[in-house]
């Protein structure tokens, strides 16, 4: 039985790119760099665009309640965009290593993204009443009425029945499915580390 | 150090070798079209960090592979199977010889996506022509290691190959 000629089947493996192709390949790849610069300006963007309007409704209603709010939302912000800074330098660092880093990382990402979202399901629940609380609150010291259909800007109340009937089952759905697809790619990835592993101590005690 | 690699250089230098290490992990050529961007996106986000350890195409190569790898670990079906493309004619007289080298090309691609991962980022290293201590720098594993690794990989590799024959 012939060994294999690993030398031929490589002449025959790397096939000489024609110039067409090369072509492509940089179009391709500065197309994929440009789509990356337009995604990074449009987070500074939103973000820039955030900070200006909470400050405006701050400056144009400087209660407590407006400053707790506001300072909240720019604190999530932030976070928000620590946290996907943090991904992205991790994810990078991954594939810069070793595939066995590589794959933990990515494991333990999955994880973290499986059980936040089901800490956010768990949550939504007493959310939605703290926001029907503090909506009521609200309600009450502009006169009432909301619920009642007497308030004298109704499209609050289609509002409220908007949010109640469509986005929140909406984001329900959302996140059962984040979690379906969690559980999904962290299996795979379990599997494809554990391959890696086998080969490994395979290959320390052959 | 000096400046980061030019971009576009390694693009015209290495383009191909991305192409192919691809071409290894997705069959689907427009699933594979996305997967070639994102080792560029990773390439181009990971140059400024590149500090010369290593030769440029054995850090193009890292990063493609794990980037490969972790497409297919994250695939959500199982890959389509797709009918590759012949080979673009070569530039030879004999038409015959022109067909059985696409056919040959062919067998070889779909025989290297068959394999188990950790076997198949060794064999595709070794057709790029990449030395023994320049793999064992990529996948991170001792020389002993690495030769069992491809023994197997080899073996693996030739029975694929003649059950397609």
């Amino acid at each position: 039985m012939t060994d294999l000629d690993l030398e031929r089947l490589g002449d025959l493996w790397r096939k000489e790119p024609d110039p067409e192709e090369i072509r492509e390949l940089l179009r391709s790849a500065n197309a994929a760099r440009r789509r990356a610069q337009r995604a990074l300006l449009f987070d500074y963007v939103y973000a820039a665009a955030m900070v200006i309007a909470v400050a405006i409704v701050v400056v144009l209603s400087p209660e407590l309640d407006t400053l707790i709010a506001g300072g909240g939302a720019i604190f999530v912000l932030v976070m928000s965009q620590l946290r996907q800074r943090r991904f992205r330098r991790v994810e990078l660092q991954g594939f810069t290593g070793d595939t066995a880093t590589m794959l933990d990382q990515s494991i333990a990402r999955a994880q973290a993204l499986v059980k936040r979202s089901r800490i956010s399901l768990i949550a939504m629940a007493p959310a939605t009443l703290a926001g029907i609380l503090f909506g009521l609150a609200l309600d009450d010291r502009g006169g009432g009425g909301l619920f009642t259909g007497d308030a004298e800007e109704p499209w609050l109340k289609m509002l409220a029945i908007a949010i109640g009937v469509i986005v929140l089952p909406a984001m329900v759905a959302h996140l059962l499915l984040t979690i379906r697809r969690g559980q999904r790619e962290l299996a795979r990835l379990i599997e494809v580390r554990e391959a890696y592993r086998r080969e490994r101590e395979s290959s320390e005690s052959g | 150090m000096g400046d980061a690699p030019d971009f576009n250089q390694i693009v015209a230098d290495h383009g191909a070798l991305i192409s192919r290490i691809a071409l290894s992990y997705e069959r689907d050529a427009a699933t594979r079209q996305d997967l070639v961007q994102q080792i560029f996106l990773a390439i181009w986000q990971a140059l400024p960090g590149f500090r010369g350890e290593a030769s440029l195409k054995t850090f193009v190569a890292r990063i493609a592979h794990n980037r490969s790898i972790s497409h297919v670990a994250k695939r959500a079906r199982e890959p389509r199977t797709t009918e590759l493309p012949e080979m673009l004619a070569a530039d030879q007289p004999n038409p015959e010889d022109s067909a059985n080298q696409s056919r040959e090309h062919r067998l070889l691609v779909e025989a290297t996506q068959s394999l188990p991962l950790p076997q198949r980022e060794v064999i595709v290293l070794i057709l790029e022509g990449f030395s023994y201590a320049e793999i064992g720098g990529i996948l991170d594993i001792p020389q002993n290691a690495l030769s069992l690794r491809l023994g197997r990989a080899k073996a693996a590799l030739k029975s694929m190959l003649e059950q397609r024959k």
